[in-house]
């Protein structure tokens, strides 16, 4: 992967230190990274530099990730980019409508290991 | 009758019944009309005295009265003689007794008679109706206090209303909820008397109100509105409304309103808790649980024994996200908001995908998993998180408590009825006397509570759920040897809908 142009990640989590161990992980991994720490910002960022991924947490300042999501899948090509969730919120509901929404999946931040993320990130973009 | 009476085809015709008499008094003539009217003919009257149509039950004083008045020659009308014909049934009838004089002396009497018996009955009709109002009027009384006493006494509002909406009564409940007088609104349109706005304070159209619901489909209409007052915060109400139906009509309907501010309080705590537990708890352990793990990407520069704080510390954390997992659980069950999934779940795909879930833990261990299913194992619908939940929490405990080496296995199967489930380990084993108990709240058992790290609220969480699907769970163990746990889940759910949905399905 490291020989080719490196996979780019959209990261859109609020909490700062979430956001720097996710960066430096994914990073070490050999991805090149992009950080947004609201969903106003990470749309804007995701219409502007077109990840190969996003990982999106639910709970952010304004506008929260399902809204976002919604936007973005309105767009051409925010319909196809792979997002997955990222969250401590782990309510049915909440799974339910993500998925109706159309994500890749739903990882409770808790309950995985950062090498468990990339792994799933490396999956989806293999 | 010596001399031929004049006037016989008159009477003949005349539809009152006439008697005529001679001084005797004997009959000398009866009218067609007295012949129908007694039964009697002519020839079985003629030369009788006119007594013998006496019933006994007219009032001596009549016939007093009747003498004196015929004695002096005047005629006499009474209303209250009562006769008796010849098939022995009365008649009553009001009587002229008229005396005819043929120079100077008297000659004949003539008696006409109009029966009013039925005009007596309808007045005896009369007064018994008469009477039976007044008594329908004191009972009605009665219930208008009694009905009254019990609108008022109830604690929510009551409203009741005509076909058109117009409100015909409401109880004092009403009047504080809605701040009214019943004097200004009674006679007037409910429509008109406020608003009603969904959750998000948008305004309920006419059309969709409950009691439109009630008055057009005549079905009973119920749900969570907010009533909008100005200048005043929303109040949620639940409102049932229900048809009057009379005859097959929707004559009215009533409303009953139930100021539920208290309930949605209650549970937008309940919400914000469990909000609070699920993001913000987990939160900062996710930051120390993945700071460890970027820590013990590179740990060659610690020592054994700081290599053994770091696990420790990581182990902790685990602990602790698995026992705010576990909080979170019992208390979305306990809430009654837990959020089932429904769907078309194969047991055997979830029973995998719990087994790869708890890979590493039974790699570990190095414990054998037995996987044992029938053939015919069908999808079916039902909550697949939930068989997910159940399934995780009796494999990993099977695990948990199972020594190195060990042995763990799965039995599914499935009748027309039911799913299955027998985990199986050849664990610690329950001691008998905690058997019973071991699916009680945070109840750990003697022989595990100190070596075995847990909430206590595995099984208490796995019994809700497998009670909440209607099915059951047993337990068989011998201590040192291991433990059975055997669920029965019933394939066709009663539908279990968390109350979270049925507030939003309101």
């Amino acid at each position: 992967m490291n020989n080719k142009q490196a996979k780019n990640v959209l990261l859109i989590e609020d909490e700062s230190v979430l956001l720097d161990l996710l960066s430096g992980k994914f990073k070490e991994s050999g991805f090149s990274v992009t950080t947004a720490q609201s969903a106003e910002t990470g749309i804007k960022l995701a219409l502007q530099k077109r990840p190969d991924l996003i990982l999106l947490d639910l709970i952010l300042p304004k506008m929260d990730g399902l809204t976002m999501l919604k936007k973005l899948r309105k767009d051409e090509w925010g319909k196809g980019v792979p997002v997955i969730i990222l969250s401590n919120l782990n309510d049915q509901r909440k799974v339910s409508e993500a998925m109706k929404i159309g994500v890749y999946d739903f990882l409770v931040k808790s309950n995985v290991k950062l090498s468990d993320v990339v792994k799933e990130v490396r999956e989806v973009l293999s | 009758m010596n001399q031929p009476f004049e006037y016989l085809q008159v009477l003949k015709i005349l539809p009152e019944a006439v008697i005529v008499t001679d001084t005797n008094p004997h009959i000398v003539y009866v009218n067609p009309a007295l012949e129908r009217l007694t039964g009697y003919k002519l020839s079985e009257l003629k030369g009788k005295n006119p007594r013998i149509l006496k019933s006994g039950q007219t009032p001596m004083r009549v016939y007093r009265a009747l003498f004196r008045a015929l004695t002096h020659g005047k005629p006499f009308t009474t209303r209250e003689v009562i006769n008796k014909r010849k098939d022995g049934s009365l008649y009553q009838i009001n009587a002229s007794y008229i005396p005819i004089e043929k120079g100077g002396k008297r000659t004949f009497y003539v008696q006409i008679q109009h029966d009013i018996t039925e005009h007596k009955m309808a007045e005896t009709e009369l007064a018994n109706r008469a009477d039976q109002l007044a008594k329908l009027n004191r009972s009605l009384q009665e219930e208008y206090v009694k009905e009254k006493a019990l609108l008022e006494s109830i604690g929510d509002g009551v409203i009741a209303m005509d076909k058109s909406g117009k409100i015909i009564a409401l109880n004092n409940k009403t009047e504080s909820i809605f701040g009214w007088k019943t004097k200004d609104v009674l006679g007037k349109s409910l429509f008109s008397q406020f608003q009603l706005a969904d959750e998000q304070g948008k305004i309920i159209p006419k059309a969709l109100r409950p009691i439109q619901l009630a008055l057009t489909t005549a079905r009973v209409g119920h749900g969570i509105y907010f009533l909008v007052k100005k200048g005043a915060k929303k109040i949620p109400l639940f409102i049932t409304s229900a048809p009057i139906v009379l005859d097959g009509a929707v004559v009215g309907a009533i409303n009953i309103y139930r100021d539920v501010s208290q309930q949605v309080a209650i549970d937008r705590a309940k919400d914000e808790f469990l909000y609070f537990a699920s993001h913000t708890l987990r939160t900062p352990l996710s930051a120390v649980a993945w700071s460890i793990e970027r820590l013990n990407e590179d740990n060659q520069g610690y020592s054994a024994e700081q290599k053994k704080f770091l696990n420790r510390i990581y182990d902790q954390t685990q602990r602790m996200i698995q026992l705010t997992n576990d909080l979170l659980d019992a208390t979305r069950m306990e809430f009654g908001v837990m959020s089932y999934k429904y769907e078309e779940t194969n047991p055997l795909t979830i029973a995998s995908n719990v087994i790869t879930d708890l890979k590493g833990r039974i790699n570990d261990k190095k414990i054998k998993i037995k996987l044992v299913a029938g053939k015919d194992i069908k999808p079916y619908e039902t909550y697949s998180n939930a068989i997910y939940m159940i399934l995780h929490n009796l494999l990993s405990n099977a695990v948990k408590f199972t020594p190195d080496g060990g042995t763990v296995s799965l039995e599914i199967s499935q009748t027309e009825k039911d799913l299955n489930v027998a985990v199986s380990d050849t664990g610690v084993g329950i001691p008998k006397s905690a058997q019973a108990r071991i699916f009680q709240k945070m109840y750990r058992a003697q022989n595990i509570k100190d070596k075995f790290e847990g909430s206590g609220l595995g099984l208490y969480i796995t019994g809700g759920i497998i009670n909440h699907m209607g099915g059951k769970i047993a337990v068989r163990s011998t201590l040192r040897q291991g433990s059975t746990f055997t669920v029965t889940l019933p394939l066709a759910l009663q539908v279990i809908q968390s109350k979270q949905q049925e507030r939003t399905n309101l």
